[in-house]
C-alpha cells in the first residue's frame, strides 16, 4: 500500500530492498510454479494436446480476468461478463457463418461487447443503480435475448474461416490466441504501470469522494472502464469459440463466477482501490492449474467446484491479512529491548 | 364536493416505493385477465400464485435482513440444493423422514453458520465468502449425490405442496405468509430492525453505539441457513427430485426479489413488506407466463426488464427524496 501511495505521488523508492521482492504476487508465482511442476511431473499432462488444452484455457480466461480486474479495481463489479460473452460469440460466429473472415466478425463481437456493456455503464453510471444488482438484472435480460435469437442461440458447422484462428498452433503447441492474449496483457500491464488513466481507476476505487475532490469525475472514469470491458469481452469471445465448431451461446453462462475468482485469488480486493494486475495473471493461470490437475488426478468433475470454493476463501483470507499487524504481533513475542514501535497503519 | 375530496387528499399521501409496487402487481394481475379471460381471477388459481416461488420468496424474505446490513449471500441457492440432497440421502440410506428432516436443518443451519463466522470475525467481504461457499456448498452437494438423483420420499411428504386449507389456500401459502409475519414484526417492531438497519447505514456508528454487530451478522447468516433448509423441504414436497442443480438460479432469483421490493443493496435501507409484494409480483409473472405459454427464458427477459426499471425508479425516487430534504 505504501509503495503504491509513493508511485502516486510520484515520490521514487528503488532503494533494493530484499524483503520487498518477497511479496504477494511472489508467494502467489511461487505456489502457482510449484502446483505446475507437480502436475508435469505426476501426470500426462505434458503431451501436445493436454498443453494446448491449458493455454486455450489461459487465453480467454486472461483477457476476461483483465476486463473484470479495471472493473473490480473502481470498486464495482460486472456479473454479466458470462452471458455477454455468449452473445458476442453468437454475433462473431453469425457473421462467420455468412462466409466472412476474422478482419469482419472480430469488430462484430467488440461492437457487440461494447454495446452491451455500455449499457450496464450507463444504467450505472447515469441511474445510480449499484452495479451488483444492475447486473443482476442485465443477466437476466441477456438469458432472455438467448431465446430469441434464430435457433435458440446456436450456430453449428462453422467452416474453418470461424476455426482457424483458435486451431492454428505455433510448434504445434503454443497457441495463437495464447499470443494474443499476452499481447494484451503486456499492453494492459504497460498501461496499468504508466498512464494517468489507471492511477484515476485506482483514485476512484480507493475512494471515490475523495476522487472528486481531486478532480477526477468518477462517473466518467467507471464508464470509460465499462466500454473497455466491452472490448476486451468480445475479444475473450472470439479466444473462447474460434477453437469449437459449435457456437452454444448460453454456455458461458456462469463463466463469470471464474472471472472473478481469478481476480479475487490474484489478490485485488472486491471493494476496490487495491490490487494489481500481475497478481490477477497468476491467478489465472492458477485457476486453471486447479481445473486441469482436478481432471488429470482422476477426481470427477464436481470435485472442482468444492476445491474451487475452498481456494477462493484460502486466498481472499491470505489478501485481507494484515501482514504488518501480524509481524507486530510476532515482534511482540521478542524480549522487550529489540522491539521497535509500530509505524503506519495499513 | 370537489374541494372535499382535495382536502382529504392533502395529508400526507407520499408516493412511496412499495405503492407502486402494488399499483404494478393489481396491472399485472389485470393485464393477464384481459389476456386469458380471468382465469387468473380464479380463487384457486389466485392462491396458487405462489407455489413457484414459496421456496424463492422464503429465501428472500431473510435475504432482505442480510441486504439491510449492506451484506448479500450468493450461496442461498446451493445451501437449499445442498440439505436437499442430505434429506433425499438420508432418507434413502436410512428410511427414516424424521431423522432425515433434522438433518436437513441441520445442514442449512452449519451452512449459514459457516458464512455468518467468516463474515463476521474475518475481514472477507460478504459477496466473495458467499461466492467461495457458493461453490463450495454445491460441489458437496454434488460429490455427495454423484449422478443420483434422490426421488424416493413417504407419501405424507406432499402434504405442504398439495393439500389446501379449506380446499383453497395451499398450506405452503400459509407457511409463507406466517413467516412474513414473523420477519416483519422482528424487523419494524424490535431492536434487532433496527440494529440491522443502522449496520447497514454506518457500521461504524452502530458498533460505537453499543450494537454487537458480530453476533447479530454472525445470526442472520445462520437464520438464512435455516430458512434455505426449510425452502428445500418444501421444494421436495413439490418436486420430489433432490439434486445439486436445483439451486443454480435461485440466488439470482431470491436477490432479484429483494431488490425489486425495494432493498437498497447498498445497505441501511430495506423493506420487509416490499419484498413480500415482491415475491408475488414474480409469483404472477411465472404464472401469467405459463398461462399465456410463454417459456421460462421470456420470464427471464420480461423479469430483468422489470427489475432494471424498478432500479431506475428506485434510484430516482430516492435522489427526489433527498432534493426535498436537502432543500
Amino acid at each position: 500500500m505504501m509503495a503504491k501511495v509513493s508511485r502516486i505521488q510520484g515520490v521514487s523508492n528503488r532503494r533494493f530492498n530484499p524483503a520487498k521482492i518477497f511479496n504477494r504476487e511472489m508467494v502467489l508465482g511461487i505456489f502457482t510454479l510449484i502446483a505446475f511442476i507437480i502436475l508435469y511431473a505426476f501426470t500426462n499432462f505434458k503431451t501436445e494436446a493436454g498443453l494446448t488444452t491449458f493455454l486455450k484455457d489461459v487465453s480467454y480466461l486472461m483477457t476476461a480476468s483483465i476486463a473484470l480486474t479495471l472493473i473490480i479495481l473502481t470498486g464495482n463489479i460486472d456479473i454479466s461478463a458470462g452471458t455477454m460473452m455468449g452473445l458476442c460469440g453468437y454475433a462473431a460466429a453469425y457473421i462467420a457463418k455468412m462466409g466472412y473472415g476474422f478482419h469482419i466478425y472480430i469488430p462484430v463481437a467488440i461492437a457487440v461487447g461494447v454495446g452491451l456493456a455500455g449499457l450496464n455503464g450507463v444504467i450505472i453510471t447515469r441511474f445510480k443503480v449499484p452495479s451488483v444488482v444492475a447486473t443482476l438484472a442485465m443477466i437476466n435480460v441477456h438469458l432472455g435475448l438467448f431465446i430469441l435469437l434464430p435457433q435458440g442461440g446456436w450456430v453449428e458447422n462453422l467452416k474453418s474461416n470461424f476455426s482457424f484462428l483458435g486451431t492454428t498452433t505455433i510448434l504445434r503447441i503454443v497457441p495463437v490466441i495464447l499470443l494474443i492474449s499476452l499481447a494484451i496483457l503486456a499492453f494492459f500491464l504497460w498501461f496499468m504501470k504508466y498512464s494517468r488513466f489507471s492511477k484515476k481507476i485506482y483514485a476512484v476505487g480507493g475512494n471515490s469522494h475523495g476522487a472528486v475532490l481531486a478532480g477526477i469525475n468518477p462517473d466518467s472514469v467507471v464508464m470509460k472502464l465499462y466500454l473497455l470491458e466491452g472490448v476486451l469481452i468480445g475479444i475473450s469471445a472470439v479466444l473462447f469459440y474460434t477453437p469449437k465448431t459449435v457456437v452454444q451461446s448460453n454456455s458461458t453462462y456462469g463463466m463469470e463466477m471464474l472471472f472473478i475468482t481469478a481476480v479475487v485469488v490474484g489478490g485485488t480486493s472486491i471493494m476496490g482501490g487495491k490490487g494489481k494486475l500481475m497478481g490477477t495473471a497468476i491467478g489465472v493461470i492458477l485457476v486453471c492449474i486447479i481445473n486441469r490437475a482436478m481432471i488429470f488426478f482422476g477426481f470427477q468433475d464436481y470435485y472442482s467446484y468444492a476445491v474451487q470454493g475452498v481456494i477462493i476463501l484460502i486466498a481472499v483470507l491470505f489478501t485481507v491479512t494484515d501482514f504488518k499487524e501480524l509481524k507486530h504481533g510476532m515482534r511482540k513475542m521478542l524480549p522487550s529491548n529489540q522491539r521497535t514501535d509500530r509505524r503506519g497503519n495499513s | 364536493m370537489e374541494k372535499r375530496v382535495e382536502v382529504s387528499k392533502k395529508p400526507k399521501f407520499t408516493v412511496t416505493y412499495q405503492k407502486i409496487l402494488v399499483v404494478l402487481l393489481i396491472g399485472l394481475i389485470a393485464l393477464f385477465a384481459l389476456l386469458e379471460e380471468g382465469i387468473i381471477l380464479k380463487p384457486s388459481v389466485l392462491f396458487g400464485l405462489t407455489e413457484n416461488v414459496v421456496e424463492v420468496g422464503l429465501m428472500a424474505l431473510a435475504l432482505t435482513f442480510i441486504i439491510t446490513t449492506g451484506g448479500i449471500d450468493l450461496s442461498v441457492g446451493s445451501t437449499m440444493a445442498l440439505s436437499a440432497v442430505i434429506l433425499g440421502w438420508t432418507y434413502e440410506t436410512t428410511n427414516n423422514i424424521a431423522l432425515a428432516i433434522v438433518l436437513c436443518i441441520l445442514t442449512g443451519l452449519a451452512c449459514g453458520a459457516l458464512n455468518g463466522l467468516i463474515i463476521a470475525k474475518t475481514k472477507i467481504a460478504p459477496l466473495v465468502t458467499t461466492l467461495a461457499t457458493m461453490s463450495l456448498y454445491y460441489g458437496i452437494a454434488k460429490i455427495i449425490s454423484g449422478t443420483k438423483i434422490f426421488s424416493t420420499y413417504p407419501e405424507g411428504f406432499k402434504f405442504l405442496a398439495f393439500r389446501r386449507l379449506f380446499n383453497i389456500i395451499p398450506y405452503q401459502f400459509v407457511l409463507f405468509v406466517v413467516v412474513f409475519v414473523l420477519f416483519a414484526v422482528f424487523f419494524y417492531r424490535s431492536n434487532i430492525g433496527r440494529y440491522l438497519r443502522s449496520i447497514g447505514y454506518r457500521e461504524k456508528a452502530a458498533k460505537f453505539m453499543g450494537v454487537g454487530v458480530e453476533s447479530v451478522k454472525f445470526g442472520i447468516y445462520t437464520l438464512t441457513g435455516l430458512v434455505c433448509s426449510i425452502a428445500s423441504i418444501i421444494y421436495l414436497s413439490r418436486l420430489p427430485a433432490a439434486k445439486p442443480d436445483i439451486g443454480l438460479n435461485l440466488n439470482l432469483e431470491a436477490i432479484t426479489a429483494v431488490v425489486l421490493g425495494g432493498t437498497s443493496i447498498m445497505g441501511g435501507i430495506g423493506s420487509v413488506t416490499g419484498t413480500f409484494i415482491a415475491v408475488l409480483v414474480l409469483g404472477v409473472l411465472r404464472k401469467g407466463m405459463q398461462l399465456i405459454r410463454l417459456g421460462g427464458d421470456v420470464y427471464n427477459f420480461i423479469l430483468g426488464i422489470i427489475l432494471v426499471i424498478c432500479l431506475i425508479s428506485f434510484s430516482y425516487l430516492d435522489s427526489m427524496e433527498k432534493k426535498r430534504s436537502g432543500g
